[in-house]
């Protein structure tokens, strides 16, 4: 149980210094943790998802897949696990990729996405931070 | 957060010089942030000698980490560079600014893993 209870807390601190520098940068970043929740997404996230975290809140990352409807550039729909998010998640290494999602507020928009697995000092998964921008 | 991170993770100032690179960064760069110390935009660049998949020797202001500074967007490039071990590697690299809530540039950030 104590082991238990101090894995929880390392894996917090992770997460909270995770949201933390992402809260402070101007690119959009979401952050997902172990269990494949959304724990969070920045401001300038909220510009291309079309809706703020607050609104938003801790969801599965599934759902947050569905709700943007990711598809290649050619338009074919992306299954979760064919994503940069659902590889790191998934194989645990970093990935990169281009693809179009629909935000919230209804737009399509082609963004360049990297994402990289979360393991903190001890090698333990903590999740994946995911960062991406609009291409021009 | 750089210092927790597994993955290689190096800080270039505004100006261009390399300031932190972390530990998952140093097996990469063929050698630990405390024998390099803070290396300069002319140092660093000159010491790893960045180039493309062909070859091509690439400036400061085309790589990753130039383009995050000098056009304060994010990038991503797959580049060589030479380790101060002599091994030359292959990278995916993606590059974004430190911007402030004001806009203001604080650096640059790059995270880069072997291909």
């Amino acid at each position: 149980m104590e082991q238990s209870v101090r894995q929880r807390r390392q894996k917090s601190l992770v997460l909270i210094l995770a949201r933390e520098f992402a809260s402070n940068l101007a690119t959009p970043i979401y952050i997902a943790d172990a269990d494949e929740r959304l724990v969070y997404f920045n401001e300038p996230a909220e510009q291309i998802a079309g809706r703020s975290f607050a609104e938003t809140g801790e969801i599965p990352i599934r759902e947050w897949a569905e709700m943007l409807a990711p598809q290649a550039t050619d338009g074919q729909p992306l299954q979760r696990e064919q994503t940069p998010g659902g590889i790191a998640f998934a194989v645990r290494r970093p990935a990169h990729g281009s693809l179009c999602i629909t935000g919230l507020d209804g737009k399509r928009r082609e963004i360049a996405t990297t994402a990289f697995p979360l393991f903190g000092p001890d090698e333990e998964f903590h999740g994946i931070m995911v960062i991406f921008w609009e291409q021009a | 957060m750089a210092t927790n991170l597994s993955i290689p993770i190096s800080v270039l100032d505004p100006d261009g010089n390399l300031v932190f690179f972390n530990r998952s960064a140093e097996a990469m760069h063929g050698m630990t942030f405390e024998e390099a110390g803070e290396l300069s935009a002319t140092e660093w660049p000159t010491l790893f000698a960045p180039r493309a998949s062909d070859g091509t020797p690439i400036p400061l202001e085309e790589l990753p980490v130039g383009v995050a500074l000098f056009e304060r967007r994010p990038v991503h490039k797959t580049i060589q560079f030479t380790g101060a071990d002599g091994v030359l590697r292959e990278i995916s690299v993606t590059a974004f600014p430190l911007m402030g809530r004001e806009q203001e540039l604080f650096g640059a950030v790059a995270i880069f893993w072997h291909l």
